[in-house]
């Protein structure tokens, strides 16, 4: 998969502009960085790539073809195909099991309706948690997980529905040096399974497992 | 799906019930203050037309409440009233600021919770669906729960403050006052039920990013 980025503008207030006339293209297989200073616009970038906001100007293509959604419930359903989200607050349900987290994103996917792909939902979020060690902890609350964990549970849940990008906006933010190596290191790894992987991170130690690095200026 | 919100339901919004069953308890006090209010103005007017002057002892109340109770209100009415007075606006305030943090707190998490089903490809519109049984669920359990508390509370209520003096003069009042007594609770969390789902319909028309980091953004 390719996502082009041509021209691409925001602005909140007609005046300052958050991103202007900035232009790229991600391909798979690939772990991009996006770093710069507050305020320069790469959380913005994110959100733009990711569907969760439009921009106030420019085109964005995938795979040549140039992206035109119609409304809402379109953005949504390219997010659910497409899109992986890792964040730095996690944003587990704290009142739902590991194992349930993971399967939040699978309970609309096509491939997971009706009772007969119950067991094929939960097998796959098994999957997903062995693949990130944290198989053992399939009962538990995120609560009784440590913060490294935690953000493993996110990662399992934004692969869930197979995605072709994960978005991760500052996975590290919240954890301790040991845990941001494990985090990068299995970032990484997605991204030489054939994944695109795109980073917002102020993290410097980002950029020894990036394949590009691109920086934000204000 | 919907064993996950049964049990999101369960664990988180069983602090919600009992918040609105906290709300309607107190609302059913104001209901039987207010009672007890028209009761001591009924009395006094029915002394004032009987001649009596001011309250003192003797006179109809004795059949209206016990003798230290009388002796109690024999003394001034008129305190009395006000102190009912300042206790009915007192609760009336407590009551409307506590509807108001819960709807605004239920809000503000639902949007959050909202905000990251659709992060992950939900369809606003069918978390609206979910939102709708979910508060329709809630508003059943708690309508049955209060509708109980209400008629064990008037109950025992009635033992000290019979109504039966302030229905004497008007007698549709009494046929009127049942159904208010079923109508208060069921109106007081359609009215709840109905901003929670109103102020959900509204948080749609921000974007997914406003909602998912909150007021004070990215932290």
């Amino acid at each position: 998969m390719k996502i082009e980025l041509s021209g691409l503008a925001k602005t909140y207030n007609q005046k300052d502009y958050v991103l202007q006339d900035f232009q790229y293209t991600f391909e798979s297989g690939r772990f991009y960085a996006i770093m710069g200073p507050s305020g320069a616009g790469k959380s913005t970038l994110l959100h733009i790539l990711g569907l969760l906001d439009e921009p106030s100007a420019g085109e964005i293509r995938i795979d040549g073809k140039p992206l035109t959604i119609q409304g809402e419930e379109e953005r949504a359903d390219m997010r659910l195909m497409i899109f992986g989200f890792v964040f730095q607050e996690f944003f587990l349900n704290p009142k739902l099991t590991v194992l349930e987290n993971v399967m939040v994103p699978m309970h609309i996917h096509p491939e997971y309706q009706g009772r007969k792909n119950r067991e094929k939902k939960k097998e796959r979020a098994r999957e997903l948690l062995r693949q990130f060690q944290i198989d053992t902890y399939e009962e538990r609350y995120p609560s009784e997980l440590s913060g490294g964990e935690q953000q493993r549970v996110g990662i399992a849940r934004a692969l869930a529905n197979d995605p072709a990008v994960i978005l991760a906006d500052e996975p590290t933010g919240n954890l301790d040096e040991k845990n941001e190596e494990n985090i990068f290191n299995y970032l990484k790894m997605l991204a030489e399974s054939g994944k695109m992987v795109i980073v917002v991170s102020h993290n410097e130690a980002v950029k020894e497992y990036a394949d590009s690095v691109l920086v934000l200026e204000k | 799906m919907w064993n996950m919100h049964l049990q999101s339901l369960l664990h988180n919004k069983l602090m919600l019930i009992v918040e609105w069953l906290v709300l309607l308890v107190n609302c059913m006090i104001l209901h039987f203050a207010g009672l007890v209010l028209l009761a001591e103005i009924t009395l006094y007017q029915d002394r004032m037309r009987m001649g009596m002057g001011r309250p003192g002892i003797g006179g109809p109340e004795e059949v209206f409440i016990n003798t230290d109770t009388m002796a109690l209100y024999g003394t001034n009415l008129i305190v009395v009233l006000c102190f009912l007075t300042a206790i009915l606006l007192l609760m009336l305030c407590g009551v409307i600021y506590a509807l108001w943090v819960t709807v605004r707190v239920s809000v503000q998490q639902e949007q959050q919770e909202n905000a990251l089903l659709e992060a992950m490809g939900y369809r606003r519109g069918r978390i609206r669906r979910m939102l709708f049984w979910k508060r329709s669920v809630l508003a059943i359990l708690a309508s049955i729960l209060a509708w109980g508390c209400y008629q064990l509370m008037y109950r025992e209520i009635t033992k000290i403050f019979p109504m039966n003096l302030v229905f004497r003069y008007d007698s549709s009042l009494e046929n009127m006052s049942v159904w208010i007594h079923i109508a208060i609770p069921i109106v007081l969390l359609a009215l709840v039920w109905f901003a929670v789902m109103t102020a959900n319909r509204r948080s749609g028309r921000t974007s997914v990013v406003s909602r998912l980091y909150g007021t004070y953004g990215k932290q």
